[in-house]
């Protein structure tokens, strides 16, 4: 048997704007789910305990919510672990300072409704703006040629398959928006779940949209406002990597010659750097990103780190055999890839 | 204990008190450090994603020279790491010969129940003829057979990336064969030196001190390639922060992100993940933040310039242990700061000699 404390954040919006931590004593058969054990509560104990689900086995993505403090699939989180994973915690805490006091008796299973999203009621949430971010990407195939004959397909090779694939298996379930830092900091980011969308069409052969998709992608808060932090990957209850398949989606916006983004005129920095010195020179970041402007508006910064002879002027060493590493750029400069 | 020591180009650059630290508490601890004086930037992640090739060349150009050596490589920097290490799973991927959309050594999340778990040969068997393509759904008697949403796909594109870099690298006589383990000097004191031997050590606890563990993200995620620690539970510069006789101090952002790369190309969002971290840490009543990464130490000093965020040193994790061990604050360029660090001396009772 798993015996559990879920501490589950309760909101109503007819009963006050606050919300409330309210706990389950629950002692569950092993193999039980967090889904299972919620919908035990809600069966047995409370009923006006608010949350969604259809499928129970991780097709659906109806049940994301946070676990412990970490976006998850309900259905596809072991209650034992993460009990296992609450005691660990407060043991830790112990150790250190102004940590919230240990829940009295055993620590609880804390479960919250998913981030950077409006809640309606207990852990369901409002993901309107979610799917409107979605949309945005075009989730669906855009050949030219629409009406083919019936029977004729759409071929594409293994290899080529391979390459969508990865990010073929999402469910939308929202684990990764709503952990997502960047969206956190800005909330027009087009956020990682349209990203993988978008990832999935762009590199798909029998799309005609590619650059379209791309170049609508490349403005302000599409997929350069990433912030890798690589929560989205850490996150995905289907396993996809969501922030390497951003990165890739980056890339082949550069072969699509898409480069007028700051976040690109910030890599390119590097490879000036790198083909100069060996290594990237952080002081020409400022004026290689945002232009005269954007170095002005680091002056403050700039002008301490004059003053602590951190930002001196001056050429950097180079490393050694800095010829070896120019050919490289040279040549990947040269090989019509993506580099400047 | 001997790494091929990978500074980057932060503790080369604008982070020189970092690359000092270093080597102050590495000869302190008897870890012997071989410079990789020729190594390139990694390519940090940004080079990565506008030339897959070329960010894969010059990672692997420093495995390479680590491997010659015949040493791990030892960084002092979250992305270093994770570039390094992502550029050396990108190369076992292909010495398997699977041409890549094969499954990582581990899942990110283990609280979440997979149905079955990598381990030992869970590499692709004998699959039929698919060009070296995972099908979905395949079954193969017993051999384990990759299935999209079992385990972490690694990237079939990058397969493209290692492919290219392998060329490139052969036109240099350049070659990697695949044996180089990278860590961080945050592993390598938590797991090599230990907790205990580190606090055997310690000859100046820093006692009364509360530090704020900023752990930066791509040192914990994705948690296949960064497995040292439980990544959304890490417990590491915590039990190092102990072990130096100061506190560890309990706040919402330590595993947040500090904006560093987005740093300049998304400017207020930069500077809100920035900053916010630093209020966090203050108002949990921290007298300075540490990190082990210096492009967090960067973005978290550069986020203290606006009038409301509170003033609080950023230390480098070296300096810290360095600290503890007696060193003298000026051989750890505690002095060379934007953030002045001398309240957290005078909290110590120590002066710039």
């Amino acid at each position: 048997m798993v015996t559990a404390t879920l501490a589950v954040r309760r909101f109503d919006p007819e009963q006050g704007e606050e919300s409330r931590w309210q706990r389950y004593d629950v002692e569950l058969p092993d193999g039980t789910t967090v889904l299972e054990a919620l919908m035990f509560v809600q069966e047995h104990v409370d009923g006006s305990l608010a949350f969604r689900r259809s499928c129970r086995h991780g097709v659906c993505g109806s049940c994301g919510m946070r676990v412990n403090g970490c976006a998850r699939l309900a259905c596809n989180t072991q209650l034992a672990a993460v009990v296992e994973e609450a005691e660990r915690r407060a043991a830790h805490a112990h150790h250190t300072v102004g940590a919230d006091a240990p829940d009295d008796g055993r620590p609880s299973v804390r479960i919250e409704p998913l981030g950077n999203m409006p809640v309606i009621k207990d852990l369901v949430t409002d993901m309107t703006v979610f799917w409107e971010k979605l949309r945005r990407v075009q989730p669906w195939l855009q050949p030219l040629d629409e009406s083919p004959s019936p029977d004729a397909e759409r071929r594409m090779t293994p290899a080529q398959y391979a390459v969508l694939a990865e990010g073929l298996m999402c469910v939308e379930c929202g684990a990764c928006y709503s952990d997502c830092i960047a969206v956190e900091a800005a909330p027009e980011f087009v956020g990682p779940t349209a990203l993988v969308k978008a990832y999935r069409y762009a590199y798909d052969v029998r799309d005609d949209q590619t650059h379209r998709r791309l170049y609508d992608l490349s403005d302000e808060h599409g997929m350069w406002e990433c912030t890798r932090c690589y929560t989205c990957t850490q996150r995905c209850p289907k396993h996809l990597r969501v922030r390497e398949l951003i990165g890739r989606l980056a890339e082949l916006s550069q072969i699509e010659g898409l480069s007028s983004d700051a976040a690109v005129k910030r890599a390119k920095a590097f490879v000036e750097g790198i083909e100069e010195t060996g290594r990237v020179d952080e002081r020409t970041l400022p004026l290689a990103t945002g232009g005269p402007q954007g170095a002005l508006g680091d002056l403050p910064a700039a002008a301490r780190a004059a003053a602590s002879g951190k930002m001196k002027l001056g050429k950097r060493e180079a490393v050694d055999d800095v010829e070896t590493v120019r050919r490289v750029v040279a040549r990947a400069k040269e090989s019509g890839g993506t580099t400047p | 204990m001997k790494y091929a020591y990978y500074p980057g180009c932060y503790a080369k650059g604008t982070a020189p008190e970092l690359d000092a630290a270093t080597r102050a508490v590495c000869e302190a601890l008897d870890i012997g450090l071989v410079e990789l004086t020729a190594a390139p930037c990694c390519g940090a992640g940004d080079v990565q994603q506008i030339d897959g090739p070329l960010g894969q060349t010059l990672a692997e150009m420093t495995l390479a020279q680590a491997e010659e050596l015949g040493l791990d490589v030892l960084t002092v920097c979250n992305v270093c790491t994770l570039t390094l290490r992502q550029a050396a799973a990108g190369v076992a991927e292909e010495l398997k010969g699977d041409g890549g959309g094969a499954r990582c050594a581990a899942v990110a999340d283990p609280a979440c129940a997979v149905d079955e778990r990598p381990g030992e040969g869970s590499t692709v068997g004998d699959r039929p003829e698919t060009d070296g393509v995972p099908q979905p759904g395949e079954d193969d008697g017993d051999a384990v057979v990759v299935r999209p949403g079992v385990g972490h796909l690694w990237p079939a594109s990058s397969a493209v990336a290692v492919k290219e870099a392998k060329a490139a690298l052969a036109e240099q006589g350049i070659r990697y064969g695949g044996g180089v383990e990278v860590t961080h000097l945050l592993w390598a004191l938590w797991k090599q030196v230990g907790v205990t031997r580190l606090e055997s050590l310690v000859t100046r606890r820093l006692g009364g001190l509360r530090l704020a563990p900023f752990y930066g993200c791509q040192l914990l995620r994705p948690g296949d390639l960064n497995q040292d620690d439980v990544s959304d539970d890490p417990s590491a510069l915590e039990e190092l922060i102990e072990a130096c006789g100061a506190s560890p101090v309990a706040y919402g952002s330590r595993l947040r992100c500090c904006g560093w790369p987005v740093m300049y190309s998304r400017r207020r969002a930069a500077s809100s993940m920035a900053s916010a971290a630093v209020r966090s840490a203050a108002a949990a009543g921290a007298d300075a933040m540490v990190t082990p990464c210096p492009l967090c130490h960067a973005a978290l000093e550069a986020g203290q310039s606006g009038d409301d965020v509170p003033r609080l040193p950023i230390l480098h994790l070296p300096q810290v242990v360095g600290l503890a061990l007696g060193l003298e604050p000026s051989r750890l360029r505690l002095d060379d700061h934007l953030v002045d660090t001398r309240p957290v001396m005078a909290r110590l009772g120590l002066t710039f000699s």
